[in-house]
Protein backbone atom coordinates (compact mmCIF):
# COMPACT_ATOMS: atom_id res chain seq x y z
CA UNK A 1 0.00 0.00 0.00
CA UNK A 2 1.41 3.41 -1.18
CA UNK A 3 1.32 6.31 1.63
CA UNK A 4 -1.62 7.94 -0.34
CA UNK A 5 -3.59 4.98 0.01
CA UNK A 6 -2.74 4.81 4.12
CA UNK A 7 -3.21 8.00 4.63
CA UNK A 8 -7.11 7.57 2.99
CA UNK A 9 -7.68 4.37 4.88
CA UNK A 10 -7.01 5.13 8.79
CA UNK A 11 -7.87 9.05 7.92
CA UNK A 12 -4.67 10.61 8.71
CA UNK A 13 -5.86 13.60 6.45
CA UNK A 14 -8.07 14.34 9.51
CA UNK A 15 -5.35 14.83 11.69
CA UNK A 16 -5.71 18.62 13.32
CA UNK A 17 -2.51 18.25 15.22
CA UNK A 18 -4.48 18.67 18.29
CA UNK A 19 -1.64 16.28 20.25
CA UNK A 20 -4.13 14.72 22.23
CA UNK A 21 -2.92 11.42 20.74
CA UNK A 22 0.47 12.32 22.31
CA UNK A 23 -0.89 13.35 25.47
CA UNK A 24 -2.60 10.12 26.63
CA UNK A 25 0.26 8.22 24.62
CA UNK A 26 2.17 5.56 27.17
CA UNK A 27 5.39 5.24 25.13
CA UNK A 28 5.36 9.38 25.26
CA UNK A 29 4.55 9.19 29.04
CA UNK A 30 8.04 7.94 29.34
CA UNK A 31 10.12 8.40 26.20
CA UNK A 32 9.23 12.22 24.78
CA UNK A 33 10.89 11.82 21.66
CA UNK A 34 8.27 9.61 20.91
CA UNK A 35 4.96 11.52 19.56
CA UNK A 36 2.02 9.91 17.60
CA UNK A 37 0.90 13.62 16.36
CA UNK A 38 4.16 13.96 14.74
CA UNK A 39 4.53 10.62 13.05
CA UNK A 40 0.81 11.43 11.68
CA UNK A 41 2.39 14.60 11.02
CA UNK A 42 5.18 13.40 9.23
CA UNK A 43 2.84 10.71 7.28
CA UNK A 44 0.75 13.95 5.85
CA UNK A 45 3.89 16.10 4.86
CA UNK A 46 5.15 16.43 1.27
CA UNK A 47 8.56 14.99 2.47
CA UNK A 48 7.13 11.43 2.57
CA UNK A 49 9.65 8.60 4.84
CA UNK A 50 7.83 8.23 7.55
CA UNK A 51 8.14 4.91 7.15
CA UNK A 52 11.64 5.12 7.86
CA UNK A 53 11.80 6.96 11.28
CA UNK A 54 13.04 4.53 13.58
CA UNK A 55 10.34 5.16 16.47
CA UNK A 56 7.43 4.10 14.44
CA UNK A 57 8.78 0.81 16.01
CA UNK A 58 7.86 1.91 19.48
CA UNK A 59 4.66 2.09 19.29
CA UNK A 60 2.99 -0.47 21.67
CA UNK A 61 0.02 -0.91 19.53
CA UNK A 62 -2.29 -0.03 22.66
CA UNK A 63 -4.99 2.22 20.71
CA UNK A 64 -5.26 4.70 23.82
CA UNK A 65 -4.35 7.21 21.35
CA UNK A 66 -7.48 6.43 18.39
CA UNK A 67 -9.55 6.39 21.35
CA UNK A 68 -9.15 9.80 22.30
CA UNK A 69 -8.66 11.08 18.65
CA UNK A 70 -12.24 13.26 17.88
CA UNK A 71 -11.14 12.56 14.50
CA UNK A 72 -10.99 8.65 14.75
CA UNK A 73 -7.45 8.13 13.08
CA UNK A 74 -7.03 4.70 13.09
CA UNK A 75 -3.30 5.44 14.28
CA UNK A 76 -2.15 1.34 14.82
CA UNK A 77 -3.58 0.65 11.16
CA UNK A 78 -0.75 3.18 9.92
CA UNK A 79 1.98 1.96 12.77
CA UNK A 80 1.13 -1.39 10.69
CA UNK A 81 1.03 -0.13 7.02
CA UNK A 82 4.10 1.82 8.16
CA UNK A 83 6.18 -0.87 8.80
CA UNK A 84 5.21 -3.03 6.07
CA UNK A 85 6.45 0.08 4.33
CA UNK A 86 9.90 -0.25 6.24
CA UNK A 87 10.18 -3.15 5.85
CA UNK A 88 9.57 -4.01 2.04
CA UNK A 89 12.16 -1.00 2.34
CA UNK A 90 14.98 -3.11 4.00
CA UNK A 91 14.67 -2.07 7.60
CA UNK A 92 16.78 -4.52 10.12
CA UNK A 93 14.48 -5.27 13.03
CA UNK A 94 15.63 -5.93 16.76
CA UNK A 95 13.62 -8.41 18.18
CA UNK A 96 13.44 -9.71 21.64
CA UNK A 97 14.12 -12.97 23.23
CA UNK A 98 16.70 -13.54 20.12
CA UNK A 99 14.24 -13.80 17.73
CA UNK A 100 12.45 -17.18 18.84
CA UNK A 101 8.78 -16.20 18.15
CA UNK A 102 9.20 -15.01 15.17
CA UNK A 103 11.27 -18.34 14.22
CA UNK A 104 8.38 -19.94 15.21
CA UNK A 105 5.74 -18.03 14.01
CA UNK A 106 7.53 -18.68 10.77
CA UNK A 107 8.13 -22.54 10.56
CA UNK A 108 4.53 -22.58 11.63
CA UNK A 109 3.28 -21.01 8.72
CA UNK A 110 5.18 -24.02 7.06
CA UNK A 111 2.47 -25.96 4.72
CA UNK A 112 3.69 -29.69 5.19
CA UNK A 113 4.15 -29.65 9.20
CA UNK A 114 2.65 -31.81 11.49
CA UNK A 115 2.64 -30.47 15.00
CA UNK A 116 2.60 -32.28 18.15
CA UNK A 117 1.08 -29.24 20.25
CA UNK A 118 -1.40 -30.86 23.00
CA UNK A 119 0.82 -33.09 25.42
CA UNK A 120 -0.23 -30.57 27.89
CA UNK A 121 -3.76 -31.63 27.43
CA UNK A 122 -5.58 -33.16 30.70
CA UNK A 123 -7.28 -35.93 30.48
CA UNK A 124 -10.42 -34.63 31.95
CA UNK A 125 -10.80 -32.50 28.87
CA UNK A 126 -13.73 -33.32 26.35
CA UNK A 127 -13.27 -32.75 23.14
CA UNK A 128 -16.16 -33.61 20.71
CA UNK A 129 -14.67 -34.54 17.53
CA UNK A 130 -15.20 -34.59 15.00
CA UNK A 131 -17.89 -31.38 15.60
CA UNK A 132 -18.17 -27.61 13.90
CA UNK A 133 -17.09 -25.55 16.73
CA UNK A 134 -13.46 -25.51 18.04
CA UNK A 135 -11.88 -23.77 20.84
CA UNK A 136 -8.98 -21.67 19.10
CA UNK A 137 -5.91 -22.35 21.74
CA UNK A 138 -3.61 -20.07 20.80
CA UNK A 139 0.29 -20.24 21.31
CA UNK A 140 0.28 -20.93 25.15
CA UNK A 141 2.05 -24.30 24.43
CA UNK A 142 4.92 -22.39 23.01
CA UNK A 143 4.83 -20.01 25.32
CA UNK A 144 4.95 -22.56 27.95
CA UNK A 145 8.72 -23.49 27.06
CA UNK A 146 9.56 -20.22 25.39
CA UNK A 147 9.21 -18.63 28.65
CA UNK A 148 9.59 -21.22 31.09
CA UNK A 149 12.57 -19.07 33.36
CA UNK A 150 9.59 -16.78 33.97
CA UNK A 151 7.85 -20.12 35.60
CA UNK A 152 4.56 -19.14 34.21
CA UNK A 153 2.47 -21.15 32.94
CA UNK A 154 0.03 -20.23 30.08
CA UNK A 155 -1.59 -23.25 29.27
CA UNK A 156 -3.55 -22.59 32.59
CA UNK A 157 -5.58 -20.30 31.44
CA UNK A 158 -6.22 -22.30 28.37
CA UNK A 159 -7.31 -25.14 30.42
CA UNK A 160 -9.13 -23.40 32.83
CA UNK A 161 -11.12 -22.25 29.55
CA UNK A 162 -11.84 -25.20 28.59
CA UNK A 163 -12.58 -26.57 31.53
CA UNK A 164 -15.54 -23.23 31.53
CA UNK A 165 -16.67 -24.56 28.44
CA UNK A 166 -16.82 -28.18 29.59
CA UNK A 167 -18.45 -27.43 32.73
CA UNK A 168 -21.18 -25.16 30.57
CA UNK A 169 -21.67 -27.96 28.61
CA UNK A 170 -20.67 -25.98 25.07
CA UNK A 171 -19.06 -28.84 23.40
CA UNK A 172 -15.71 -28.13 21.34
CA UNK A 173 -13.40 -29.63 18.84
CA UNK A 174 -9.30 -29.17 18.95
CA UNK A 175 -7.02 -28.57 15.94
CA UNK A 176 -4.08 -31.04 16.08
CA UNK A 177 -2.33 -28.48 13.64
CA UNK A 178 -3.59 -25.09 14.75
CA UNK A 179 -1.52 -22.85 13.48
CA UNK A 180 -0.13 -18.91 15.73
CA UNK A 181 -2.95 -16.45 14.68
CA UNK A 182 -0.55 -14.49 13.22
CA UNK A 183 -1.16 -11.50 15.19
CA UNK A 184 2.46 -10.79 15.95
CA UNK A 185 3.85 -10.76 12.33
CA UNK A 186 0.90 -8.79 10.96
CA UNK A 187 1.47 -6.11 13.82
CA UNK A 188 5.38 -6.22 12.90
CA UNK A 189 4.30 -5.83 9.03
CA UNK A 190 5.45 -9.29 8.35
CA UNK A 191 2.17 -9.53 6.02
CA UNK A 192 3.46 -13.01 3.93
CA UNK A 193 4.49 -14.53 7.38
CA UNK A 194 1.07 -14.28 8.52
CA UNK A 195 -1.12 -14.84 5.45
CA UNK A 196 1.11 -18.36 5.25
CA UNK A 197 -0.41 -18.19 8.63
CA UNK A 198 -4.06 -17.77 7.69
CA UNK A 199 -3.91 -19.86 4.73
CA UNK A 200 -2.69 -22.87 6.59
CA UNK A 201 -5.69 -22.46 9.03
CA UNK A 202 -8.29 -22.07 7.02
CA UNK A 203 -7.26 -25.12 5.33
CA UNK A 204 -6.89 -27.14 8.90
CA UNK A 205 -10.75 -25.81 9.42
CA UNK A 206 -11.75 -26.32 6.13
CA UNK A 207 -10.92 -29.80 6.88
CA UNK A 208 -12.16 -30.39 9.95
CA UNK A 209 -15.68 -28.76 9.18
CA UNK A 210 -15.10 -26.33 11.45
CA UNK A 211 -17.57 -23.34 10.84
CA UNK A 212 -17.54 -21.80 14.70
CA UNK A 213 -14.33 -20.76 16.79
CA UNK A 214 -14.71 -20.00 20.65
CA UNK A 215 -11.48 -18.60 21.69
CA UNK A 216 -10.09 -17.01 25.23
CA UNK A 217 -7.16 -15.46 23.77
CA UNK A 218 -8.06 -11.08 23.31
CA UNK A 219 -4.97 -11.42 20.64
CA UNK A 220 -6.52 -14.52 18.62
CA UNK A 221 -9.82 -12.86 19.04
CA UNK A 222 -9.01 -9.62 17.48
CA UNK A 223 -7.01 -11.01 14.70
CA UNK A 224 -9.53 -13.71 13.46
CA UNK A 225 -12.44 -11.78 13.76
CA UNK A 226 -11.56 -8.51 12.53
CA UNK A 227 -7.71 -9.32 10.23
CA UNK A 228 -8.75 -12.67 8.98
CA UNK A 229 -12.12 -11.86 7.13
CA UNK A 230 -9.63 -8.37 5.40
CA UNK A 231 -6.60 -10.42 5.03
CA UNK A 232 -6.95 -14.36 4.83
CA UNK A 233 -8.65 -15.30 1.53
CA UNK A 234 -11.51 -18.08 1.87
CA UNK A 235 -12.17 -16.94 5.73
CA UNK A 236 -15.78 -18.05 6.51
CA UNK A 237 -15.49 -18.77 10.33
CA UNK A 238 -17.97 -17.60 13.10
CA UNK A 239 -15.47 -16.03 15.85
CA UNK A 240 -16.75 -15.46 19.61
CA UNK A 241 -14.75 -14.86 22.75
CA UNK A 242 -15.76 -17.09 25.54
CA UNK A 243 -17.02 -14.33 27.42
CA UNK A 244 -19.69 -13.94 24.70
CA UNK A 245 -20.46 -17.87 26.06
CA UNK A 246 -23.69 -16.99 28.36
CA UNK A 247 -23.79 -19.92 29.74
CA UNK A 248 -20.96 -19.89 31.46
CA UNK A 249 -22.03 -17.17 33.25
CA UNK A 250 -24.58 -19.68 34.64
CA UNK A 251 -22.44 -21.62 36.56
CA UNK A 252 -21.68 -21.16 40.28
CA UNK A 253 -18.22 -21.35 41.31
CA UNK A 254 -17.43 -22.30 45.72
CA UNK A 255 -17.50 -20.06 48.10
CA UNK A 256 -13.81 -19.74 48.05
CA UNK A 257 -11.70 -17.66 50.79
CA UNK A 258 -12.37 -14.32 49.92
CA UNK A 259 -9.72 -12.65 47.21
CA UNK A 260 -9.03 -9.44 46.33
CA UNK A 261 -8.13 -9.35 42.97
CA UNK A 262 -6.82 -6.12 40.98
CA UNK A 263 -8.35 -6.91 37.01
CA UNK A 264 -5.74 -5.69 34.05
CA UNK A 265 -7.88 -5.13 31.07
CA UNK A 266 -5.58 -6.67 27.85
CA UNK A 267 -6.19 -3.69 24.75
CA UNK A 268 -7.73 -6.01 22.37
CA UNK A 269 -10.29 -6.75 24.13
CA UNK A 270 -10.84 -3.50 26.19
CA UNK A 271 -9.86 -0.47 24.25
CA UNK A 272 -10.26 -2.60 20.63
CA UNK A 273 -13.54 -4.37 21.67
CA UNK A 274 -14.73 -2.49 24.16
CA UNK A 275 -15.59 -5.56 25.88
CA UNK A 276 -14.96 -4.83 29.43
CA UNK A 277 -17.56 -6.25 31.72
CA UNK A 278 -17.99 -10.09 30.87
CA UNK A 279 -14.09 -10.65 32.23
CA UNK A 280 -15.16 -8.59 35.17
CA UNK A 281 -18.37 -10.98 35.52
CA UNK A 282 -16.04 -14.24 35.77
CA UNK A 283 -13.94 -12.64 38.43
CA UNK A 284 -16.78 -11.53 40.55
CA UNK A 285 -19.44 -14.16 40.21
CA UNK A 286 -17.39 -16.92 39.41
CA UNK A 287 -14.46 -16.37 40.65
CA UNK A 288 -16.09 -15.25 43.48
CA UNK A 289 -13.29 -12.09 43.70
CA UNK A 290 -13.76 -9.03 45.44
CA UNK A 291 -12.25 -6.68 42.39
CA UNK A 292 -10.20 -3.78 42.89
CA UNK A 293 -9.92 -1.49 40.07
CA UNK A 294 -6.14 0.22 39.40
CA UNK A 295 -5.89 3.60 38.96
CA UNK A 296 -6.10 3.18 34.97
CA UNK A 297 -8.65 0.90 34.21
CA UNK A 298 -11.22 -0.23 31.48
CA UNK A 299 -10.57 2.65 28.64
CA UNK A 300 -7.94 4.27 30.73
CA UNK A 301 -6.49 0.75 31.12
CA UNK A 302 -2.56 0.80 30.81
CA UNK A 303 -0.52 -1.17 28.41
CA UNK A 304 1.46 -4.48 29.17
CA UNK A 305 3.98 -2.42 27.28
CA UNK A 306 5.30 -4.72 25.36
CA UNK A 307 4.82 -4.74 21.34
CA UNK A 308 5.21 -7.69 18.92
CA UNK A 309 8.02 -9.63 20.40
CA UNK A 310 10.33 -6.96 19.22
CA UNK A 311 12.01 -3.70 20.59
CA UNK A 312 11.56 -4.27 24.28
CA UNK A 313 13.79 -1.55 26.26
CA UNK A 314 13.47 0.35 28.98
CA UNK A 315 10.09 2.33 28.21
CA UNK A 316 8.38 -0.60 27.97
CA UNK A 317 9.51 -1.64 31.41
CA UNK A 318 8.82 1.97 32.69
CA UNK A 319 5.27 1.17 31.72
CA UNK A 320 5.13 -2.19 32.91
CA UNK A 321 6.26 -0.89 36.58
CA UNK A 322 3.98 1.70 36.46
CA UNK A 323 1.10 -0.77 35.94
CA UNK A 324 2.74 -2.85 38.76
CA UNK A 325 2.82 -0.27 40.69
CA UNK A 326 -1.25 0.26 40.19
CA UNK A 327 -1.68 -3.02 41.13
CA UNK A 328 0.60 -2.92 44.45
CA UNK A 329 -1.08 0.31 45.51
CA UNK A 330 -4.76 -1.52 45.72
CA UNK A 331 -3.43 -3.83 48.37
CA UNK A 332 -4.83 -6.83 45.30
CA UNK A 333 -3.97 -10.21 46.53
CA UNK A 334 -3.83 -11.07 42.57
CA UNK A 335 -3.08 -9.13 39.54
CA UNK A 336 -5.55 -11.00 37.02
CA UNK A 337 -5.17 -11.06 33.45
CA UNK A 338 -7.29 -12.51 30.77
CA UNK A 339 -4.09 -12.21 27.99
CA UNK A 340 -1.19 -14.49 27.94
CA UNK A 341 0.88 -12.41 26.77
CA UNK A 342 0.39 -9.66 29.59
CA UNK A 343 0.67 -12.34 31.96
CA UNK A 344 4.45 -12.73 30.64
CA UNK A 345 5.45 -9.44 30.33
CA UNK A 346 4.00 -8.09 33.40
CA UNK A 347 6.04 -11.27 35.54
CA UNK A 348 8.76 -10.36 33.64
CA UNK A 349 9.18 -7.04 34.83
CA UNK A 350 7.99 -8.09 37.91
CA UNK A 351 11.12 -10.66 38.29
CA UNK A 352 13.12 -7.85 36.62
CA UNK A 353 14.17 -4.16 37.90
CA UNK A 354 15.00 -3.66 41.73
CA UNK A 355 12.80 -6.49 42.81
CA UNK A 356 10.11 -3.97 44.42
CA UNK A 357 7.06 -5.83 42.98
CA UNK A 358 8.28 -9.28 42.62
CA UNK A 359 5.81 -10.44 45.18
CA UNK A 360 2.47 -9.77 42.97
CA UNK A 361 0.93 -12.83 41.92
CA UNK A 362 -0.35 -12.34 38.35
CA UNK A 363 -3.14 -15.14 37.72
CA UNK A 364 -4.90 -16.03 34.72
CA UNK A 365 -8.94 -15.39 35.03
CA UNK A 366 -10.18 -18.49 33.38
CA UNK A 367 -7.88 -20.44 35.34
CA UNK A 368 -8.98 -18.69 38.95
CA UNK A 369 -12.22 -19.29 37.63
CA UNK A 370 -12.24 -22.83 36.80
CA UNK A 371 -10.48 -23.93 39.90
CA UNK A 372 -12.95 -22.01 42.13
CA UNK A 373 -15.59 -24.24 40.27
CA UNK A 374 -13.68 -27.16 40.72
CA UNK A 375 -13.55 -26.26 44.48
CA UNK A 376 -17.28 -26.46 44.16
CA UNK A 377 -17.31 -29.79 42.69
CA UNK A 378 -14.54 -31.25 44.94
CA UNK B 1 26.91 -35.82 2.78
CA UNK B 2 24.83 -32.85 1.60
CA UNK B 3 23.20 -31.88 4.76
CA UNK B 4 23.58 -28.58 5.34
CA UNK B 5 24.33 -28.33 9.05
CA UNK B 6 25.15 -24.59 11.11
CA UNK B 7 28.00 -25.47 13.64
CA UNK B 8 28.00 -22.60 16.34
CA UNK B 9 31.10 -22.69 17.95
CA UNK B 10 33.14 -21.20 21.23
CA UNK B 11 36.29 -19.82 20.08
CA UNK B 12 38.26 -21.76 22.75
CA UNK B 13 38.03 -25.10 22.91
CA UNK B 14 35.32 -25.93 20.07
CA UNK B 15 37.13 -23.80 17.85
CA UNK B 16 40.20 -25.42 18.56
CA UNK B 17 38.95 -28.62 17.72
CA UNK B 18 37.97 -27.25 14.44
CA UNK B 19 41.41 -26.05 13.91
CA UNK B 20 43.31 -29.03 14.46
CA UNK B 21 41.41 -30.64 12.27
CA UNK B 22 42.28 -27.67 9.42
CA UNK B 23 45.60 -27.87 10.55
CA UNK B 24 45.67 -31.91 10.16
CA UNK B 25 44.37 -31.92 7.01
CA UNK B 26 41.18 -33.65 7.58
CA UNK B 27 38.40 -32.64 5.77
CA UNK B 28 34.99 -31.83 6.73
CA UNK B 29 32.02 -31.13 3.76
CA UNK B 30 31.70 -27.61 2.30
CA UNK B 31 27.59 -28.30 3.44
CA UNK B 32 28.98 -27.16 7.20
CA UNK B 33 28.91 -24.20 7.67
CA UNK B 34 31.20 -22.82 11.13
CA UNK B 35 29.92 -19.50 13.04
CA UNK B 36 32.50 -18.83 15.66
CA UNK B 37 31.16 -16.68 19.06
CA UNK B 38 33.05 -15.91 21.96
CA UNK B 39 31.21 -18.61 23.89
CA UNK B 40 28.31 -20.78 23.99
CA UNK B 41 26.41 -19.14 26.78
CA UNK B 42 25.34 -16.20 24.03
CA UNK B 43 23.32 -18.39 22.04
CA UNK B 44 19.76 -18.50 22.79
CA UNK B 45 16.95 -20.76 21.62
CA UNK B 46 16.09 -17.96 18.88
CA UNK B 47 19.43 -18.42 17.38
CA UNK B 48 18.94 -22.09 16.98
CA UNK B 49 15.41 -22.12 15.35
CA UNK B 50 16.71 -19.03 13.54
CA UNK B 51 19.11 -21.52 11.22
CA UNK B 52 16.79 -24.04 11.23
CA UNK B 53 14.00 -21.27 9.56
CA UNK B 54 16.64 -20.30 7.38
CA UNK B 55 17.42 -23.62 5.93
CA UNK B 56 19.53 -25.46 7.96
CA UNK B 57 19.10 -29.33 8.50
CA UNK B 58 21.45 -29.12 11.83
CA UNK B 59 22.42 -27.29 14.06
CA UNK B 60 25.65 -27.83 16.30
CA UNK B 61 26.69 -26.12 19.33
CA UNK B 62 30.33 -27.05 20.06
CA UNK B 63 32.00 -25.97 23.07
CA UNK B 64 34.46 -26.82 25.85
CA UNK B 65 33.52 -29.65 28.95
CA UNK B 66 31.71 -27.46 31.80
CA UNK B 67 34.54 -26.92 34.06
CA UNK B 68 36.52 -25.55 31.04
CA UNK B 69 34.61 -22.47 29.99
CA UNK B 70 36.93 -19.55 29.87
CA UNK B 71 34.05 -16.89 30.83
CA UNK B 72 32.87 -19.35 34.17
CA UNK B 73 29.61 -18.69 32.03
CA UNK B 74 28.70 -22.38 30.13
CA UNK B 75 27.11 -25.11 31.74
CA UNK B 76 23.27 -23.92 32.64
CA UNK B 77 22.65 -21.34 30.07
CA UNK B 78 23.22 -23.35 26.87
CA UNK B 79 21.33 -26.36 28.64
CA UNK B 80 18.29 -24.36 29.09
CA UNK B 81 18.36 -22.80 25.67
CA UNK B 82 19.36 -26.08 24.17
CA UNK B 83 16.42 -28.12 25.47
CA UNK B 84 14.21 -25.04 24.69
CA UNK B 85 15.01 -25.63 21.50
CA UNK B 86 14.64 -28.83 21.21
CA UNK B 87 10.85 -28.56 22.91
CA UNK B 88 9.77 -26.23 20.64
CA UNK B 89 10.76 -28.06 17.46
CA UNK B 90 9.15 -31.42 18.91
CA UNK B 91 5.93 -28.97 19.59
CA UNK B 92 6.06 -27.96 15.76
CA UNK B 93 5.99 -31.99 14.71
CA UNK B 94 10.14 -31.79 13.92
CA UNK B 95 12.92 -33.79 14.62
CA UNK B 96 14.47 -32.21 18.17
CA UNK B 97 17.51 -34.03 17.01
CA UNK B 98 18.23 -31.15 14.67
CA UNK B 99 20.20 -29.61 17.26
CA UNK B 100 23.02 -31.24 18.99
CA UNK B 101 25.11 -30.27 21.75
CA UNK B 102 28.66 -31.63 21.42
CA UNK B 103 31.84 -30.77 24.18
CA UNK B 104 35.49 -31.32 23.06
CA UNK B 105 38.39 -31.32 24.82
CA UNK B 106 41.24 -28.55 22.91
CA UNK B 107 42.50 -29.63 19.71
CA UNK B 108 40.21 -32.89 19.31
CA UNK B 109 40.36 -32.39 15.84
CA UNK B 110 39.34 -35.98 15.19
CA UNK B 111 36.96 -35.60 17.51
CA UNK B 112 35.21 -32.99 15.75
CA UNK B 113 35.23 -34.57 12.41
CA UNK B 114 33.69 -37.66 14.07
CA UNK B 115 31.16 -35.44 15.87
CA UNK B 116 30.29 -33.64 12.34
CA UNK B 117 29.68 -37.22 10.68
CA UNK B 118 27.62 -38.72 13.34
CA UNK B 119 25.65 -36.02 13.38
CA UNK B 120 24.82 -35.54 9.38
CA UNK B 121 24.80 -39.64 9.53
CA UNK B 122 22.09 -39.42 11.78
CA UNK B 123 20.32 -36.61 10.04
CA UNK B 124 20.24 -38.77 6.31
CA UNK B 125 18.52 -41.92 8.64
CA UNK B 126 16.28 -39.09 10.44
CA UNK B 127 14.95 -37.64 6.61
CA UNK B 128 15.03 -41.29 5.19
CA UNK B 129 12.39 -42.34 6.98
CA UNK B 130 10.73 -39.17 7.02
CA UNK B 131 10.55 -39.44 3.51
CA UNK B 132 8.95 -43.17 3.75
CA UNK B 133 6.95 -42.46 6.73
CA UNK B 134 6.20 -38.70 6.33
CA UNK B 135 6.45 -38.62 10.28
CA UNK B 136 9.42 -36.27 11.05
CA UNK B 137 9.86 -37.00 15.21
S1 LIG C 1 -5.49 13.08 18.44
FE1 LIG C 1 -6.09 12.75 16.29
S2 LIG C 1 -6.36 14.80 15.48
FE2 LIG C 1 -5.20 15.04 17.38
S3 LIG C 1 -3.04 15.03 16.71
FE3 LIG C 1 -3.57 12.90 17.25
S4 LIG C 1 -4.20 11.96 15.30
FE4 LIG C 1 -4.24 14.21 15.01
S1 LIG D 1 -1.16 2.84 20.07
FE1 LIG D 1 -0.57 3.33 22.19
S2 LIG D 1 1.69 3.28 22.16
FE2 LIG D 1 1.01 3.44 20.02
S3 LIG D 1 1.02 5.65 19.65
FE3 LIG D 1 -1.07 5.08 20.26
S4 LIG D 1 -1.12 5.50 22.47
FE4 LIG D 1 1.05 5.44 21.85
Amino acid sequence: MNMQEIIRQTRAHFCLDCGKCTAVCPVNRFDPGFSPRLIVQKALSNEGGAYDDARIWSCVGCNMCTVRCNYNVSYVEMIRHLRMLSRENGTELVYSHGGVTESVMHMMGKDDIKQDRSGWLPADIQVKSPGDTAFFVGCAPYFDTIFKDLNVKLTDGTIGAMRLLNMAGIPFDLLDNERCCGHDLLLAGDSNGFVALGRNNVEELGARGIRKIITSCPECYYTLKVDYPRYVDGWNVEVIHITEVPEIFKLKGAAMKKIRAAFHDSCKLGRHFKMYDGTRNLLTSLAGAELCEMENNRENSLCCGASPWMFCGSVNKQIQDERLRQADATGADYMVTSCPKCQIHLTCAGMSGDGKYAGIKIVDLYHLAAQSLAQKDG
Amino acid sequence: MSNKIVVFSCSWDGWSCIDAAANAGMPYPASVTVIKLPCLSGIDAGLILRALEYGADGVLLLGCQPHECRHGRYGKNIEIEFDKARQLLSLLGESSDRVRLARLDAFDGGGFIETVKSFSAALEDKARVTASTGNKS
